[in-house]
């Protein structure tokens, strides 16, 4: 039985999310707007951190979500990233452009403007 | 039972290893170019989260400069590369690899690729193993910086360090 003392600190998919939207704004300078999705599912650990990100250096080629394995510590979720162009965010804000479904826009976690 | 993401990275794995084997030949470059589109377009397909909405995308043809990008770089941030990736040049490059599939022309602009025979805007008629000339992505990939950087990201992460969801589709 663990303790307290010994239970493992999970931190909380916002934050993660926060960390890792960090990071690619810091990598890429060409990102201007990242948004974190959230599902139906949001609770289940297993459910991926989704994030929007807006670049202008992206191929306009629609919505392609792309899925990486949890890299713990410091990441302890599976991740989601799916990148779009500024058009196609505008789209997608529009209703125009469809997100994979269940998926909707909770909040903005960086933006250049 | 096998997913679709294992299946395509291992896939993936063994078009790589087609790719080194024409590297050490004397076969026209085209060869191990298409090896690897093949290589990088399936490693690709084994991190795209597809929902039953979005099953065109296993098959499609234009992925890498979408996809591999956002690879290298979470592959980067997981190891700490010290120095900021060139990630427009790392774009840049995975364009041209999609343009080696001939299903990919930017509008016709660009028929070259290293499968089928292809016609110029002056109706001359080229073949991918005496192109008009070298496929300049090969001279990038060899011997740019940022290129050599994205062709051993790419390996690892066939081989060595694969970042993928397992389970995924």
């Amino acid at each position: 039985m663990l303790t307290h003392s010994k239970a493992v600190h999970m931190p909380n998919k916002e934050d993660v999310a926060k960390v890792l939207a960090n990071a690619h704004r810091v990598t890429d300078p060409e990102i201007t707007r990242i948004v974190r999705l959230v599902g139906e599912n949001e609770q289940d650990p297993n459910e991926p951190i989704k994030l929007l990100e807006v670049n202008a250096a992206t191929p306009p080629s629609g919505v392609v979500p792309i899925a990486f394995a949890p890299d713990p510590p410091d990441i302890p979720y599976p991740s989601i990233v799916i990148e779009v162009t500024p058009d196609e965010y505008a789209q997608i804000v529009d209703g125009k452009l469809m997100l994979p479904k269940g998926w909707t826009i909770e909040e903005v976690l960086y933006s250049s403007e | 039972m096998t997913t679709f993401a294992e299946a395509f990275a291992r896939q993936a794995a063994s078009d790589l290893e087609a790719f080194e084997y024409l590297s050490r030949s004397n076969l026209p470059a085209c060869h191990r170019l298409h090896y690897l589109q093949m290589w990088l377009e399936k490693l690709c397909k084994a991190y795209i989260w597809l929902t039953d909405d979005m099953e065109d995308l296993r098959w499609t043809h234009n992925v890498v400069a979408k996809v591999l990008p956002l690879m290298i770089r979470e592959h980067w941030r997981r190891i700490g590369f010290s120095q900021p990736p060139n990630l427009s040049e790392i774009r840049e490059i995975c364009r041209e690899i999609d343009l080696l599939h001939p299903q990919v022309d930017d509008g016709g602009r660009r028929p070259d690729n290293v499968e089928y025979p292809w016609k110029d805007g002056r109706g001359n008629v080229f073949f991918p193993a005496a192109p008009p000339r070298p496929f300049s992505v090969l001279q990038r990939l060899e011997k740019s910086p940022t290129g050599r950087k994205l062709r051993k990201a790419a390996i690892v992460l066939t081989r060595e360090r694969p970042i993928h969801v397992k389970g995924l589709h």
